[in-house]
């Protein structure tokens, strides 16, 4: 049996919120088939806090690696690179599915906004959660109107740029970097990552958001219609399968 | 010294499954003072998973049921047995489920009120989109993934509807515990992981829950939405269904029940 991928993930918190840096770790610790060797900067009044967390985390025994700084690079293992803003969640199979896509493409993995209100003493509060709209070879600019938008990203080691970013300005020179090193591509499948927002504007200005718009409706306009008639959702979606069927 | 008792029921669950609960059981912190103990049933067709649950938890833990009731009537039988031995509460806890080494201590703090019956802990990574009062940690139903259940809300509702064999037993339940002057809470910092959403829905799954879906709208006094999932169920089987006759709520009571938002019984935050 061979061993599982390595990937490097840089987790970098922006904030004070212990939360964040918590609920990343813990969706890192249990990614599958994959190794995450987790590398975590933090600003140095949460290195203790950060500590701990990686302490807490490591006894669930999975095979991720974490420790608290900024390291100069990664291991030779390491197959990837990603870096994550805390905050940030994905699934388990998220790592493994994108790393699949690595061999031939940067991966951008298909993910959601979630809009939180702080609380004192207790996580965030998740708001609401967005589906974003991903076209097939997303541009740095689709993807960075999110300043976490590389939480969502996948970059083969071999065209990772050789260091690991912390600001925000950090994150679009790095992807910048990566961006022309090679193609980019989706992940098939639906959202697999979920963001924090930081966004400081939220309005509709571009065509982007408007697609952002159109991909949430497109989820929960049938949502909707299955909570409110049932029968009549079963019966749309056994045409709409029929007729999908006829299609191919 | 306060006493949890956790309760695991088992149905054909892997060993892998088995060691990354029992992991995660090892890994928690505790309250101060609070003494936790577990107890497994297992409704599987064989023993086959005794000697593990000895290994990863203890010997004594386990009890096989020989068949099998359901989750809810599984846990009723474990939750008899742990309140007449004393249990300040009960975790009803997947077994499929992982645990951050913080849900215990944190379940326990929310669950301190005297007034709390029930705590669920917050499913991660996709949490449930039903709301909860960020500061009071009130919802309007808590989930069975890792459930913490007092010692008053059992009493004052006997545990869960055995007839609901699988899905919405825990919504019933809830209702039940706020029906009776109880409240039902969410524990923010409580993370508990639990990955379904890549798991097929497969028909006997989705009969499950619109059985269940019918049976709640009948015994809650909502006749047009038991009706509603009645024929979405006779749609999918195309055969006539065999409706059970749960016991009515008593009319007062049916305020707490919410069916304005399908089989998700509560407001959606996305």
């Amino acid at each position: 049996m061979s061993a599982a991928p390595r990937i490097h993930v840089h987790l970098v918190a922006w904030t004070d919120e212990p939360w964040d840096l918590e609920e990343s770790l813990f969706s890192l610790v249990t990614q599958h088939e994959v190794v995450p060797s987790v590398s975590v900067a933090v600003p140095a009044a949460n290195e203790g806090f950060a500590r701990a967390a990686c302490e807490r985390l490591t006894r669930l025994g999975g095979a991720a690696e974490l420790q608290v700084g900024t390291p100069p690079g990664w291991s030779a293992e390491a197959q990837a690179v990603a870096v994550w803003v805390a905050g940030t969640v994905a699934t388990p199979d998220h790592l493994a599915r994108a790393l699949a896509l690595c061999g031939t493409a940067s991966a951008i993995a298909p993910a959601r906004r979630v809009l939180r209100r702080p609380v004192p003493g207790r996580p965030p509060y998740a708001l609401r959660k967005t589906r974003r709209f991903t076209s097939a070879s997303p541009s740095l600019e689709e993807l960075g109107r999110d300043p976490a938008f590389l939480g969502r990203c996948l970059v083969a080691t071999a065209r990772a740029p050789g260091w690991l970013p912390a600001h925000p300005e950090d994150h679009r020179r790095w992807a910048a970097e990566a961006w022309s090193s090679g193609p980019v591509a989706r992940v098939a499948g639906p959202p697999s990552v979920d963001i924090p927002d930081l966004r400081t504007e939220r309005g509709v200005r571009s065509l982007d958001d408007v697609r952002d718009a159109l991909a949430e409706l497109r989820y929960q306009g049938p949502r909707w219609i299955e909570r409110r008639a049932p029968l009549t959702f079963d019966r749309l979606r056994g045409w709409y399968n029929r007729m999908r069927d006829r299609a191919r | 010294m306060p006493l949890l008792r956790i309760g695991i029921v088992l149905f054909e669950n892997t060993c892998a499954e088995l060691e990354r609960v029992a992991r995660s059981l090892h890994a928690s912190e505790l309250a101060p003072g609070l003494s936790v103990e577990s107890r497994v049933l297992d409704n599987s067709a064989d023993r086959r998973l005794e000697p593990l649950t000895a290994e990863l938890l203890g010997k004594g833990v386990y009890a096989w049921t020989g068949a099998n009731r359901g989750y809810g009537a599984t846990h009723n039988r474990a939750m008899r047995e742990a309140f007449s031995a004393g249990a300040d509460a009960y975790l009803c806890l997947n077994p499929d489920a992982v645990l951050h080494p913080r849900c215990l201590s944190e379940l326990w703090a929310s669950a301190a009120p005297a007034e709390t019956g029930l705590v669920d802990a917050r499913t991660f990574p996709e949490e449930h989109p039903k709301p909860y009062d960020p500061e009071t940690g009130d919802t309007p139903w808590c989930a069975g993934t890792a459930l913490l259940v007092r010692p008053a809300a059992f009493t004052a509702t006997g545990g869960f509807d055995e007839a609901l064999f699988m899905y919405a037993e825990d919504v019933d339940l809830s209702w039940r515990v706020r029906a009776a002057g109880l409240r039902t809470r969410t524990a923010p910092g409580a993370l508990v992981h639990h990955w379904v959403e890549h798991r097929p829905l497969t028909l006997e799954r989705e009969l499950r829950v619109l059985q269940s879906a019918a049976y709640l709208g009948r015994k809650w006094g909502n006749t047009v939405f038991a009706r509603r999932y009645d024929r979405l169920l006779r749609a999918r089987t195309r055969k006539p269904v065999e409706s059970e006759r749960p016991v009515s709520v008593a009319g007062a009571d049916r305020i707490v029940a919410d069916f304005a938002h399908g089989v998700r019984f509560a407001r959606s935050r996305w």
